[in-house]
């Protein structure tokens, strides 16, 4: 239950962090930068802790009936993929963090145009709660409200046994 | 517990390299900002367009009114004028640094019959966008960077927004982020 609390805490940070970084507006441009930077350990570590459950899936891939998984697999993948192309796009477009670490990017426009596709990190980080909605449910009713149920306790117990859903 | 962190960093270094290949990809396909490139592009879209009647007249007004501070709400229509208002006090600093205002070239059309222009002023370029309404008023009217742009200016841009506007952005932000949640819920009906 360790891990069920410690993932729970991680993807609140990381939901919070989403929300602030599709606001620059509100969080000024400093901390849209660090935050930016900020949060690529935590998705590394968010990956990690899926780790098991990513390779139990490639395995299960060819699997009669295993749909679920593969379009969970597929969103994964496309989320993954625009995470790392929204946040390298934002360090070579970075005018406050990467400058501060003496670093200068280059071709600002091309790469402005990339991070401005923003949207697709919007629409694919949606999907990858809802594909999870079943997990955070029960985290939140054992960990949050103290009410645990058998579904939510059955969602934790199966990421925590590294089994993809059927 | 040394195997443990042996399988941790080679997970890791797994991560980073598959975030590399994808960086890299990306990079290999994004080509270079040319401006030159950009006009000529801009050029052939002006061609292809004309500007909606009045438009150039009514900006090169605005751009103007906006520099001295004075923009006439009379002429823009309500919700735009509301927008106006509330930017102001940070609008005239912004395009200050530009200097006075030398040209005005027609840049193309946009959807729903947007004009874009290119203004050069002494100091470096803004496109503007301008939408007329049937009745001469100005429905929409909007600027931004053309050029890379100076990076005090760029950070003075986010500077600006009004603590208002900001949360409103991120209320709208947090608004879609959970009405998609809701739609995958509903439409991939999808359990773990």
């Amino acid at each position: 239950m360790k891990r069920t609390r410690f993932l729970l805490i991680l993807d609140t940070i990381l939901f919070v962090s989403l929300v602030l970084l599709l606001a620059p507006g509100f969080s000024g441009l400093a901390v849209h930068e660090w935050l930016g930077l900020a949060v690529i350990p935590l998705i590394v570590i968010h990956i990690l802790y899926g780790w098991r459950w990513i390779a139990a899936t490639l395995v299960r891939l060819g699997a009669k009936g295993a749909w679920r998984s593969r379009v969970n697999l597929l969103l994964n993948t496309l989320l993954f993929i625009a995470f790392a192309v929204t946040t390298f796009s934002g360090a070579m477009t970075s005018f406050i963090a990467l400058p501060a670490l003496g670093i200068a990017p280059g071709n600002f426009e091309g790469w402005r145009m990339l991070h401005n596709q923003w949207i697709y990190v919007l629409v694919l980080a949606a999907l990858h709660i809802a594909m999870n909605w079943g997990w955070i449910a029960g985290a939140v009713r054992r960990h949050v409200l103290a009410r645990p149920t058998a579904r939510g306790d059955a969602a934790i117990d199966a990421l925590a046994a590294e089994r993809p859903e059927a | 517990m040394a195997q443990s962190i042996q399988r941790v960093a080679l997970r890791t270094a797994s991560i980073l390299l598959a975030a590399g290949i994808v960086v890299a990809a990306t990079y290999a396909m994004t080509p270079p900002y040319d401006q030159t490139r950009e006009e000529a592009a801009e050029a052939e879209q002006a061609k292809k367009h004309s500007p909606t009647p009045g438009s150039e007249e009514a900006l090169r007004r605005v751009i103007d009114e906006i520099q001295r501070g004075q923009p006439d709400y009379a002429r823009m229509d309500e919700r735009l004028s509301d927008t106006v208002r509330r930017l102001m006090p940070y609008t005239p600093p912004l395009l200050a640094n530009l200097g006075p205002l030398q040209s005005v070239a027609y840049a193309g059309k946009g959807g729903g019959g947007v004009d874009f222009y290119r203004a050069t002023y002494m100091n470096g370029s803004v496109r503007w966008a301008i939408s007329m309404g049937k009745s001469g008023m100005i429905e929409g009217l909007g600027f931004g960077p053309i050029s890379p742009p100076n990076p005090h200016r760029w950070i003075d841009s986010y500077a600006v927004f009004p603590m208002g506007a900001g949360a409103e952005e991120m209320a709208v932000r947090l608004a879609q982020l959970l009405a998609l949640v809701a739609f995958g819920r509903l439409a991939l009906r999808i359990r773990l």
